[in-house]
């Protein structure tokens, strides 16, 4: 299957057709509206599936072989700033809060384009590590540490005034789910998952399904925001996953992860965050505008990287896979 | 025979569901006794505030005091709150029941 097939397949799968589906209802203005209370019960459940499920396969796999690749993780989660950082500020030109604002989204990751992808790798039939979750839960926070140091650099940061920022780094309701069902899931095992997998596991793939849904809509009433954005904002949105995915293929391959689970690493890579980030960044950095991230990391990152990143980053990780394996 | 109404101070507050954790603490700190807080959405002078998911929720808190707890409050909402986040501040002259529950 070449790349644009690849492509044209993935638009036309149920989730990002009902992500399309989302993003029309808004942009007409209907009616159509989850509760928030609902929102939050979904991102919920998808955080607790994917967390347990990562856990069994730890379980499964054993620490030593998560341990490294884990790493090559937290290490991308903190360096992706850094870049990301200079180039909003020198060419960019934005202000210092926004700048490492921005670069703490992109270094964070989206549990959704994770999982999207996930169930991506599920129908093209390719095999992945399953405890590649463990690379979700441990690549939210180190990003918004480096991006808040980045906000305060020049001053001496208190830790007093990190207090929050750290909160919602490592204890915000995204990691703290994740890492709790990743333990969860690693005590219990495959006799434990076999007890739940009538909850998280059979019905796992039409809850994204629904979910997108509804970050279609989410999307499509910011797009509105992208205005604010600038043309640069709108650039940086898609060539930041692409550097970023592609830094991740070539990490996962070195550190030996298959094909399925470099793709997976460079997804996580190259994808924002719009959880944790957020909060994290709005307590730390107030002064840093919260429309500017958003648009950038929902409204151009988040479809650009299920739409178009999901094939793209397969074909990538195979290419990483045959330029260094062979 | 009259019903017992006190004068007192209601302040209103519609801000960032983010800064609820801070808010709460600053109302306990201010001597405020209880307070009512509301998921909240609208609009305001720099456009819709969209409250679909928890980052972006809006929330509307109500909190009667006498009126020197609402002097002190509404100076440390200015001066600690206003400038860190989106938010609007009014008070409001009520009469309460049972006063010695503000």
């Amino acid at each position: 299957m070449t790349l644009t097939d690849a492509i044209a397949a993935n638009l036309l799968s149920p989730p990002i057709l009902f992500f399309a589906l989302g993003i029309i209802a808004a942009l007409v203005k209907s009616d159509l509206k989850f509760p928030e209370a609902f929102y939050s019960a979904l991102t919920i459940y998808l955080l607790t599936a994917i967390g347990f499920k990562g856990g069994v396969a730890i379980h499964e796999a054993g620490l030593s072989r998560v341990w490294k690749p884990a790493l090559a993780a937290i290490s991308l989660s903190a360096l992706i700033p850094l870049w990301c950082f200079a180039v909003l500020r020198k060419p960019g030109r934005l202000p210092v809060p926004d700048a490492a604002s921005i670069a703490a989204h992109f270094g964070s990751v989206s549990a959704v384009t994770f999982i999207t992808a996930v169930n991506y790798l599920k129908s093209a039939g390719v095999p992945y590590e399953g405890f590649s979750s463990a690379f979700l839960a441990v690549m939210e926070s180190p990003a918004i540490v480096v991006a808040v140091l980045l906000s305060k650099a020049g001053t001496k940061p208190s830790f007093q005034s990190l207090k929050p920022a750290l909160h919602d780094a490592f204890l915000g309701r995204s990691v703290l789910l994740l890492v709790g069902a990743l333990l969860v899931g690693w005590i219990s095992g495959p006799p434990g998952l076999k007890s739940v997998e009538g909850l998280f596991v059979t019905p796992f793939f039409g809850v994204i399904a629904l979910f997108l849904l509804e970050m279609g809509t989410v999307t499509g009433r910011r797009l509105g925001d992208l205005r604010k954005a600038g043309p640069f904002l709108l650039a940086f949105g898609i060539v930041a996953p692409l550097i970023n995915g592609t830094v991740g293929a070539l990490a996962g391959t070195a550190v030996g992860l298959s094909i399925g689970g470099t793709m997976l690493l460079a997804t996580l890579s190259a994808s924002a965050s719009y959880i944790a980030a957020p909060a994290a960044m709005r307590m730390a950095v107030p002064e840093a505008r919260p429309a500017l991230s958003l648009a950038t990391a929902l409204g151009i990152t988040f479809p650009f990287n299920i739409a178009i990143g999901l094939p793209l980053f397969l074909a990538i990780a195979r290419h990483t896979h045959h330029l260094l394996l062979s | 025979m009259s019903i017992p109404l006190h004068p007192m101070k209601m302040v209103c507050v519609t801000t960032e569901a983010l800064a609820r954790p801070a808010l709460e603490l600053l109302l306990t700190d201010c001597g405020c006794l209880g307070f009512t807080i509301i998921p909240a959405e609208g609009a305001g002078s720099q456009g819709q505030r969209i409250g679909d998911i928890p980052e972006t929720a809006n929330i509307l808190i109500k909190a009667i005091v006498n009126p020197k707890r609402a002097e002190l409050l509404i100076e440390r909402l200015w001066r600690e709150f206003m400038p860190r986040f989106a938010m609007v501040v009014w008070e409001e002259d009520i009469r309460v029941l049972r006063p010695d529950k503000f």
